[in-house]
């Protein structure tokens, strides 16, 4: 396949087979070039309102399980390159970076596949063209060395494939902001071959390549965004809370405390079911010592986070 | 903070609890350092089919939630990294609200995590650095042309002290090299075409046990390296 040959041929299925492949355009989109830049520089180049505070930097960091500087090394010029060669590439590729600009402010980054095309999500919603996320999950055939970056990309993966199961009819029940998988869903094999993801979708309608699919992020509720469209407030706010006659002020403290407490019991619960259910598992199939080397220390994080919620 | 939550819905007061718990927080260091070479293992079960499964079944159990033991392993290292930002919103939304006894304590807190956080950065690049160091020699490939000096190439033992790219002049025209200096060795490598998207690999062009080298200024600013066993 050349470079030249980036326009894809009319029907979804033949769209579909190509995009499976390695597909010259989106490997094009990869080089890697040195450069020295800001996160304004990334939303400058993504057509996104200026990121003003650093909250929303180090947010994009905590996300992504990155230090500043690795986010920026890699992600920027892959996101310049993007946004350059989109007019130039087919209509999903374009429908990315026109989607990209669309974004709201809590701007979440996700880079998938050895081909490093990049999905830009939010937390509040997932913007997309939904065959092209399908296609591009089903192209993640292997991920770099960086163990880091894979952990990431592959949770997020996870939370965004669970999300699209949802969305094509698949069950998946809601529970506590927390997406509790039911169904055999799609089948997407993260590490070996494609086991297509298309082979579910042979019954769908064929111009649904265009449509812009909004789906709702599955994690936990990120902390309320005082943004200038609004506020909100947390979901799991006391009743009493809730339905008191408090100022708006105040309320919006409480929510934010509350946020804090909720989302620490439930990421203590996750840490208790590494413990009880995970590293037990695994300590059934391979050594004590791997098993160590995999969970570390967490015994300690537990013991820690539960002091601040008892 | 839960306890508070039972004895009164209306919480005046979380930044004291979080100045209290942020030192003991320190043990996310040995996770986060920890963490890169445990991926890295995990991925290795992934290509085992036997591992694979057994993955799987975790995932799809009850207590899996659907989701990849990946998932979980990171979610530490995402959450101590939120804390600063969590909590200086709620610093920000006591001020407005005018609670101002919290928002000191906030405020506070909000110094202590950021300690913490700062220290767990530093544990992570130590780890990711010490890594590189040790795979370094995984990129380096034999010359077509070898040299009786380094044979074969054995980097596992040795004490690596820098690397980087230089200049090296080759027949009069000045030549990237990428050299790496260890305790009692210096390769000179030649950088290789990148394929795709894998690591850069390098060339060995030649190596210096440095006992054996002279070094010596020439004019301008080039450094020559004279290996007296070849003389």
């Amino acid at each position: 396949m050349s470079s030249a040959d980036l326009h894809i041929s009319a029907t979804p299925r033949a769209k579909h087979e190509k995009l499976l492949g390695i597909d010259p355009a989106i490997n094009a989109l990869a080089p890697r070039t040195s450069f020295t830049g800001s996160v304004d520089d990334l939303f400058e180049a993504m057509d996104l309102p200026p990121v003003n505070t650093s909250e929303m930097k180090q947010n994009l960091c905590a996300d992504l399980g990155l230090t500043e500087e690795t986010l920026f090394s890699d992600i920027i010029p892959f996101v310049k390159n993007l946004s350059s060669k989109a007019a130039s590439l087919d209509n999903a590729s374009h429908s990315l970076h026109v989607q990209a600009s669309k974004i709201m402010p809590k701007l979440v980054i996700y880079r998938l596949t050895k081909q490093k095309t990049i999905l830009a999500l939010t937390q509040e919603n997932v913007l997309a063209n939904e065959e092209l996320v399908l296609t591009l999950y089903g192209n993640l055939i292997s991920i770099t060395n960086d163990s880091k970056r894979l952990g990431s990309y592959v949770h997020m993966l996870d939370e965004l494939r669970v999300q699209l199961n949802k969305n094509t009819g698949f069950e998946d029940k809601v529970e506590n902001n927390r997406l509790v998988k039911m169904g055999s869903g799609l089948r997407l094999d993260a590490y070996g071959n494609n086991s297509s993801p298309m082979l579910n979708r042979n019954s769908r309608e064929p111009d649904r390549t265009s449509s812009e699919v909004e789906l709702k992020a599955s994690q936990q509720a990120p902390p309320p965004t005082p943004g200038p469209s609004g506020m909100k407030l947390f979901a799991k706010l006391p009743k009493q809370i809730a339905d008191s006659a408090l100022e708006k002020p105040e309320l919006m403290r409480l929510s934010a405390v509350y946020e804090l407490i909720e989302t620490e019991l439930d990421y203590v619960k996750d840490l208790q079911t590494m413990i009880n259910f995970h590293k037990v598992q695994m300590a059934t199939v391979v050594s004590e010592l791997e098993t160590n080397q995999i969970f570390s220390n967490i015994e300690q994080l537990l013991v820690a986070n539960q002091v601040l919620v008892p | 903070m839960n306890t508070r939550k039972d004895q009164n819905v209306f919480i005046s007061e979380v930044g004291d609890l979080l100045i209290e718990c942020a030192p003991s927080f320190q043990v996310y260091c040995t996770y986060a350092s920890n963490y890169p070479s445990a991926m890295k293992l995990v991925y290795g079960y992934q290509q085992r089919s036997d591992m694979k499964d057994a993955m799987a079944k975790w995932q799809a159990a009850p207590e899996g939630r659907g989701l990849s033991l990946e998932s979980f392993l990171i979610k530490p290292v995402q959450r101590i990294c939120k804390y600063p930002l969590l909590i200086r919103e709620l610093e920000r939304f006591s001020e407005k609200a005018g609670n101002t006894k919290d928002r000191d304590l906030l405020k506070l807190a909000a110094v202590e995590i950021e300690k913490v956080v700062t220290l767990v950065n530093e544990a992570t690049r130590e780890a990711e650095e010490k890594e590189r160091i040790r795979s370094l020699g995984t990129l380096i490939e034999s010359p077509t042309v070898t040299y009786s000096l380094i044979q074969p190439l054995d980097l596992e033992d040795k004490v690596h002290l820098k690397d980087g790219m230089l200049q090296r002049m080759v027949g009069g025209k000045l030549k990237e090299r990428y050299v790496i200096l260890y305790a009692d060795l210096i390769l000179v490598c030649i950088p290789l075409p990148r394929v795709g998207n894998a690591k850069g690999k390098y060339e060995l062009e030649c190596g210096y046990s440095l006992p054996e080298l002279g070094l010596g200024v020439s004019s301008g600013s080039c450094m020559s390296m004279t290996n007296y066993s070849d003389s």
